[in-house]
């Protein structure tokens, strides 16, 4: 016999039959176990030598092959290209190198992909002054921008866009380019004087007030003056004004030459005096220029030296230089000016007040700006200075006198239209703050009285 | 006297039933029924009657009482219910070598390598073993993004010999005793480094494509299934590089 069950009388059994099915069956499942690998693959169709060769292509080998044009053309072999897909991404820019000198300025950086570069620049955002592009794509890219402004700050900025034509930009670039160094001579000692005395010869002078004044050295010689801080004796050298030299010999001439110095050891071109043991008395230029003889060679004038104060050219007429008693005046020739033959230059300044008394300079060469120049330090007094400038041949004979005048005036304080505006001026804050009240006041007052 | 037998069933069949699921509940109030440190059996048999039998070679776990038991299937699930059913459902992987192929050069245009998985099941109804790659296409160069085309068929899914022109493609094929559809030869290379001609080639997919399968279990030893990959630039040269990808094999109890 076949039993058959019959749900309905067996709910509760029933239920548990299948709950306890339902549990057991919850255990069952689909299993899997995976694994993975790595494949790899290198491929090296690039000799990486600099030459796209006939089997190298762009897209093969762009290490050979960049800047060759576009993605699309015969490749090695005789074999035709096949399309890729077009080139989004900008080329990055990368390791950026400021090196600014005075005047120029190199700017070096690399790109994640080959790429052509151009560079703006300005003194403003506006990278107005000019550009500057390269002419190969490159992943190491490097440009000199030259003629710049020492001491000056620029902007700019790299554009640079990779052989598929996208483009990356920097603004906002700036470099200051260096200050030149200091190769500016400092002004002469003044007031440079020669007393012998008994045994000794004494020198003094005033140093120049320059801020960056470091020193100076005094040298002599028998023959002639020292013509730079190197030649001759050294007879002192500190920030002292004043040097007795002991070590003299009666009836010799000593000629002394005073550098002064600044803190970058730029020397003068010398303040020059000479004495004479056995004499009291200051030496006059004359006694070291030989007699005046009759040049072979072509003269210049006066009109072919500058006068400058403060950086600024003095113009003049004649042979009157007006210049200003309270600064620096620096006295220039153009090498190219002076006659061949003409080995030194020097100028006397006279004392108007003593005319026996005057004061000897050295126009010392400064091959770097091709001239001859002296600075004589500020003169202090009003008056006119006679000048004479001496050219002199390698044996120190004179071949030409020059002679000027210079005319030291005192720095404008204001006059008398100053002295009478501010004046005026007073006045009016007098009455405006003062007498108009007053005035106005007194005037109400009689209207007062007129009503009544 | 009919009344009696029928009650006395009833009462049979309940007891039954209550036993068994108070001592499922008991069962399933500790959660498991043994443990170690990595595994656990979640249960084992309740039933009415059996016992295990052991002998030199053979061990034998009968059981009596079970009903409703035996495999089902619905779209979404299968249902091995009955005693021990669970016991099919093992399967194992092994971990297999990376592939490093040989590199392509100006005048070496074709490249071959394989690696082998070996897969043990003890599933009543066998496996399958799918391959598919992470990335889409396969092989690329994560540095430069440059990649190489997947395989392509000339039917697209109809596995073939291997004909790569004015391209550079990579592709797979695949042999082993439970492998099938990918050819004839046993070994990847017809020559060195060139492609066998006598095995059947596609491309990978990042969706699974099934390498090898069997309807049975595989031996306790498991079964080596072998996938070849290979890669050829024709006409055109693919852009220098190092170019990698990661095939992923899953076996699966069917």
């Amino acid at each position: 016999m076949k039993t058959r069950l019959r749900i309905n009388n067996l709910p509760l059994a029933t239920f548990l039959f299948f709950g306890f099915m339902g549990m057991t069956l919850l255990s069952f499942g689909v299993y899997a176990a995976s694994d993975s690998v790595q494949v790899k693959q290198d491929v090296v169709n690039c000799n990486n030598n600099g030459i796209c060769e006939a089997w190298e292509s762009f897209d093969s080998c762009p290490e050979d092959c960049s800047g060759m044009g576009g993605r699309h053309r015969r490749r090695g072999r005789g074999r035709m290209s096949v399309y890729i897909p077009p080139d989004m991404q900008r080329p990055g820019i990368y390791g950026l190198t400021i090196e600014p000198s005075i005047n120029s300025v190199q700017i070096s950086w690399t790109t994640d992909e080959s790429a052509i570069a151009k560079v703006y620049w300005g003194r403003t955002q506006n990278y107005e002054e000019a550009s500057l592009s390269e002419v190969f794509f490159s992943k190491n890219h490097a440009i000199k921008i030259e003629n710049l402004l020492a001491s000056s700050r620029y902007f700019f900025k790299i554009s640079v866009s990779d052989t598929s034509g996208n483009e990356s930009v920097i603004r906002g670039l700036t470099f200051v380019t260096l200050a030149p160094p200091d190769t500016e001579a400092p002004a002469n000692v003044s007031d440079l004087r020669a007393r012998v005395l008994e045994n000794s010869i004494l020198l003094t002078w005033k140093n120049p007030r320059a801020k960056d004044f470091a020193g100076v050295r005094v040298t002599k010689r028998e023959k002639f003056f020292p013509r730079d801080f190197l030649e001759g004796k050294v007879v002192y050298e500190g920030k002292g004004t004043r040097i007795e030299d002991r070590e003299v010999k009666r009836g010799v001439r000593y000629y002394y030459s005073v550098f002064s110095r600044d803190k970058s050891w730029n020397y003068s071109s010398g303040a020059n005096v000479s004495a004479l043991l056995g004499k009291e008395k200051v030496v006059p230029q004359k006694e070291i220029i030989e007699k005046k003889i009759p040049g072979k060679l072509k003269k210049i004038s006066l009109f072919d030296f500058d006068f400058i104060q403060e950086g600024k050219k003095i113009s003049f007429a004649g042979d009157r230089i007006k210049i200003r008693a309270d600064k620096n005046l620096k006295i220039s020739l153009d090498a190219k000016k002076v006659p061949e033959g003409i080995k030194k230059i020097s100028l006397e300044l006279k004392n108007p007040e003593r005319p026996d008394e005057s004061f000897l300079f050295m126009l010392g060469l400064k091959k770097d700006k091709g001239v001859f120049e002296t600075v004589v330090s500020p003169i202090a007094k009003e008056g006119s200075y006679p000048l004479s400038i001496f050219l002199a041949d390698k044996k120190n004979k004179e071949i030409q006198e020059i002679k000027a005048e210079i005319v030291s005036v005192a720095a404008k304080r204001g006059g008398v239209k100053k002295v009478f505006k501010n004046l005026t001026g007073s006045l009016n804050v007098v009455f405006k703050r003062i007498m108009s009240p007053l005035i106005n006041a007194f005037m109400g007052i009689i209207k007062l009285f007129g009503m009544f | 006297m009919g009344g009696y037998l029928r009650r006395t069933i009833y009462l049979a069949i309940t007891v039954l039933f209550v036993g068994g699921y108070a001592l499922l509940f008991i069962g399933s109030g500790l959660a498991y029924v043994a443990s170690s440190t990595n595994y656990r059996i979640q249960s084992d048999s309740v039933n009415i009657g059996g016992i295990l039998s052991t002998s030199t070679n053979y061990k034998m776990e009968d059981t009596l009482g079970e009903i409703a038991t035996g495999f089902s299937t619905s779209t979404s699930y299968k249902l091995r219910a009955g005693y021990q059913q669970m016991l099919g459902s093992s399967i194992s992987i092994s971990s297999a070598p990376d592939i490093t192929m040989n590199p392509l050069t100006i005048s070496q245009n074709s490249s071959v390598g394989s690696t082998t998985w070996n897969v043990a099941t003890s599933n009543t109804t066998g496996y399958l073993l799918n391959v598919r790659s992470l990335t889409s296409p396969a092989l690329v160069d994560s540095s430069t993004g440059e990649s190489f085309a997947d395989y392509t068929e000339s039917s697209p899914g109809v596995k073939e010999q291997w004909s790569v022109s004015n391209a550079y493609e990579f592709g797979f094929s695949a042999f082993g005793d439970d492998v099938s559809g990918y050819g004839t030869d046993t070994d990847c290379s017809s020559g060195a480094d060139v492609p066998s001609a006598t095995l059947l080639w596609e491309g990978f997919s990042t969706s699974n494509i099934e390498m090898a399968s069997s309807s049975l279990p595989t031996p306790s030893s498991g079964t080596d299934s072998t996938l070849c990959v290979a890669t050829e630039q024709d006409s055109v040269f693919a852009p220098s590089g190092n170019y990698t990808t990661v095939i992923v094999a899953t076996a699966v109890t069917q």
